[in-house]
């Protein structure tokens, strides 16, 4: 199962990987609830994609979210990064790899990793959901 | 008494996905540290890296390498008990399993599909209105 997504932006082969660590230390950093701040109602501003790249790329050097934001405005002036949406997206793919958002989600947006019994396990979600409702 | 603006709504919202009470990021994380150092006997530099889904993969893991060893704990079990039993009331491995290992939520819900594709519709009927205990 995938758990962190490519990154190539700032350097080839990174690999953007968001911990359960990685989510406390933005919570206290942010000093919002987590659940606020990747609630799936609300966008992913600026400042919030700055610092995930920060947190999920910390292996490959200590950067902080200024230096990635500082980056993400060099790239979009060469050209090298179309729009911000870029960079949004493939965030938000890394926060779904980590299974934050459950594994339904995750296998709605990687569907190729499913197995047939994913897929099984899939069809009673569903159920479960449809009956919920119409209880 | 008031409910407020929007707690039907939020009501309904936890029928649908199923939730009784979302924990908190901090109530998880506790459970997660628990599980990690305590079951996976994981050290902390080890939970550090850790994705959200990595821990359920390793908890799946466990859960799996746990009925393996039941298996060959009841397998031996079941032969000691069997050589004292008729051939009538002899044990075996899935049932001394069975009373260890409830099965899962999904397998339960499969179970109840299975059970009412077998049923006539009348039966059915009753089954709603009565439950299965009324024969």
């Amino acid at each position: 199962m995938k758990n962190s997504v490519i990154c190539d932006y700032f350097e080839p082969g990174q690999e953007l990987k968001l911990t359960i660590n990685s989510y406390s230390r933005l919570q206290d950093r942010m000093g919002k609830p987590i659940g606020e701040l990747l609630s799936l109602t609300r966008s992913l501003d600026t400042q919030l994609i700055c610092e995930l790249l920060a947190e999920g790329l910390r292996k490959y050097g200590n950067h902080d979210a200024n230096w990635y934001g500082n980056r993400i405005q060099e790239l979009l002036d060469e050209g090298k990064m179309e729009s911000i949406a870029d960079i949004q997206s493939l965030v938000a793919k890394a926060i779904i790899a980590s299974r934050f958002y459950g594994k339904e989600l995750y296998f709605l947006t990687f569907p190729e990793e499913m197995t047939e019994e994913d897929k099984e396990w899939m069809k009673v979600q569903e159920e479960k959901r449809e009956k919920l409702k119409n209880a | 008494m008031d409910e407020g603006p929007g707690r039907k709504e939020r009501k309904a919202k936890k029928r649908v996905t199923g939730q009784e009470k979302a924990p908190t990021w901090n109530e998880y994380v506790r459970f997660a540290e628990r599980t990690a150092y305590g079951v996976l006997n994981l050290l902390p530099e080890q939970f550090d890296k850790l994705t959200i889904g990595e821990l359920e993969q390793l908890l799946d893991g466990w859960e799996e390498r746990r009925k393996i060893r039941l298996r060959e704990q009841f397998t031996a079990v079941a032969n000691l008990m069997n050589i004292h039993l008729r051939r009538e009331s002899q044990v075996s491995v899935e049932k001394l399993m069975g009373q260890l290992i409830s099965p899962d939520e999904d397998e339960v819900v499969r179970d109840r599909r299975a059970f009412f594709k077998e049923l006539t519709p009348e039966q059915r009927e009753r089954v709603k209105k009565y439950g299965t205990n009324n024969s």
